[in-house]
C-alpha cells in the first residue's frame, strides 16, 4: 500500500483513505519513513554506481553457516556412534565359532564342548575349566520339551553380582538340530571363573509360554 | 503526549514565541523530497508549507487533537512529495530519471547526507543478504523504479503471494538493520529549526489578520 501509494498507484479515493490512516497512525509513519529510506539508500546506490555490481554479485551463501553445523552435528553423531560400537563389548555369545575370529587370525580352536541337559539328579551344575587361550567353548543345550518347530533363545548370567545375576550374553538360538540340541559357543576370552547360569526358552516370537530349561555351569 | 509523535506541540499562550514544535523522524520524507526536487531549500520549504497548513487546520478547529499535528504534517508533506514524483514521471516519461536528480545543494547538508550514506550502506548490505539475484532485482525494480507489482509478477512469473513475501522480508530486515544501527528513529535539529521558523511565520500572519 505505502509503496503503491509513493508510486502514484493508487486510485484517488484508496489514496485519501491512506493519507487519512497516516495522519492517524504512527505505525504507519514509521514504516513510511523506512521505506522512504530504502528509497533513498537505492537511490544512493544507484547515484554512486553501485547498484549494478550489486544486482549481479552472488549473495554471500547465507545457508553455509546453517550447513556447516549440520555437518558438526552429523561428525559429532557419527563419532558418537562409533564411539558406542568401538567400545561395546563384542559379544559373549554366538552360533558359530567363527563368530569369535578377530582380524588376521584362524579360526578360534574349540576349547572344549559341554552337554548341558535336565537330570533327574537336580542342579548340580556342569564344570567348566577356564581357557587359557582364545578360543570358543561350545554348548549343547538339550530342551526338555523339544519341538522341532519352536525357536530357542538362550541367554546367560553371571551369577552373584546381585540377585538375578548380570546377562552377559543373549542369543537367539533358532530351532534344535535333528539331533534334538540347541549349540552355542561362548567366546573363551571372555569367560571369567564364577557361577553362570544358561537359560534355554522357547523365544518370545513364537509366543510361547512354556517354562524354559536352567543350566548351571561353574567356571574354574 | 506519545513519544513516537513527530511533532511535540505545547499551545504555549504563556509564551510570546508561539507554539514549540520539534519535528520528529521525517529524515526519509525530507532526503526523498531533497532527490524529487533537486533542490534542499525546496524541500525544506515543503515541509515548511507541510507545517504552516497543519497549523492553520489545528487553529480553524480540523485537527482537533494537537498530538495528531505531526500526522497531518507528515501527511501533507508526502503529499507534496507524491505530487511532485508524478509531475516529475509526466515530465520525464519515465522513473529512471528520479535516480538521476543530483541534489542542487549536495555538500551543503553533510549530516543528512552522512544519513542518507548510512541507509546506502544498510541498502547494500541487504541487498548482499538478499538472494536469488532475481529477488534483488524485483527490490531494486519496486523501490527505485516503482515498477507496479503487477508488471514485475509478470516479468518474474511470479504469484502475489510469492512477490508479498519477498518485499516482506526485505522491509522486515531493513528495519532491524535500522533498528540495529540506531537509525530507526531521527531527529533534525533541521527540520525543528524549520518548524520555528513556520511558526514565526504563522504567527506573523496571524498579527497581520488581526
Amino acid at each position: 500500500m505505502i509503496s503503491r501509494y509513493l508510486a502514484g498507484q493508487l486510485p484517488a479515493n484508496e489514496c485519501d483513505a491512506f493519507e487519512r490512516a497516516l495522519s492517524e497512525q504512527p505505525d504507519l509513519r514509521d514504516a513510511t519513513e523506512q521505506i522512504l529510506k530504502f528509497k533513498e539508500g537505492l537511490a544512493r546506490l544507484h547515484e554512486r554506481g553501485e547498484l549494478d555490481a550489486l544486482m549481479r554479485s552472488h549473495s554471500p551463501r547465507r545457508w553455509l553457516p546453517y550447513a556447516a553445523a549440520a555437518a558438526l552435528a552429523i561428525l559429532a553423531l557419527g563419532g558418537l556412534l562409533w564411539l558406542q560400537i568401538s567400545s561395546r563389548a563384542p559379544a559373549m555369545l554366538a552360533l558359530s565359532p567363527q563368530t569369535f575370529v578377530t582380524r588376521g587370525d584362524n579360526a578360534p580352536s574349540i576349547l572344549g564342548s559341554y552337554l548341558l541337559a535336565r537330570t533327574r539328579g537336580g542342579e548340580s551344575g556342569t564344570e567348566v575349566k577356564a581357557p587359557q587361550s582364545p578360543g570358543a567353548i561350545e554348548l549343547r543345550l538339550l530342551p526338555s520339551a523339544l519341538s522341532m518347530d519352536v525357536h530357542y533363545s538362550v541367554r546367560v548370567n553371571r551369577l552373584g553380582e546381585s540377585a538375578n545375576g548380570k546377562i552377559v550374553g543373549q542369543i537367539d538360538a533358532g530351532s534344535a538340530a535333528p539331533d534334538g540340541y540347541v549349540t552355542i559357543y561362548l567366546d573363551a576370552q571372555q569367560l571369567r571363573p564364577g557361577d553362570y547360569e544358561v537359560s534355554l526358552a522357547p523365544s518370545a516370537a513364537n509366543g510361547a509360554t512354556a517354562a524354559g530349561d536352567h543350566f548351571l555351569i561353574r567356571v574354574h | 503526549m506519545d513519544a513516537q509523535a513527530g511533532i511535540e506541540a505545547i499551545d504555549s499562550t504563556s509564551k510570546s514565541s508561539g507554539p514549540q514544535i520539534i519535528l520528529r523522524n521525517m529524515a526519509g520524507l525530507r532526503a526523498q523530497l531533497t532527490r524529487v526536487t533537486g533542490s534542499t531549500d525546496l524541500a525544506s520549504d515543503m515541509l515548511q508549507d507541510a507545517v504552516v497548513t497543519a497549523l492553520q487546520k489545528l487553529r480553524s478547529g480540523e485537527i482537533n487533537d494537537p498530538t495528531n499535528l505531526d500526522g497531518y504534517v507528515y501527511r501533507v508533506a508526502l503529499n507534496h512529495l507524491r505530487n511532485h514524483r508524478r509531475k516529475d514521471k509526466l515530465h520525464a516519461g519515465n522513473s529512471e530519471g528520479i535516480g538521476d536528480l543530483v541534489d542542487a545543494a549536495d555538500s551543503s547538508r553533510p549530516a543528512e547526507h552522512l544519513e542518507a550514506d548510512q541507509w546506502a550502506r544498510l541498502a547494500k548490505e541487504l541487498l548482499q543478504e538478499v538472494s536469488p539475484a532475481r529477488d534483488r532485482e524485483l527490490l531494486v525494480r519496486y523501490y527505485l523504479h516503482d515498477e507496479s507489482k503487477e508488471d514485475l509478477c509478470r516479468v518474474f512469473h511470479l504469484t502475489e503471494l510469492h512477490f508479498n513475501r519477498v518485499i516482506y522480508r526485505a522491509r522486515d530486515r531493513f528495519r532491524e538493520l535500522l533498528q540495529s544501527r540506531g537509525l530507526g528513529k531521527s531527529d533534525f535539529f533541521s527540520t525543528a529549526v524549520i518548524l520555528i521558523m513556520a511558526v514565526q511565520t504563522l504567527s506573523a500572519y496571524a498579527i497581520n489578520s488581526n
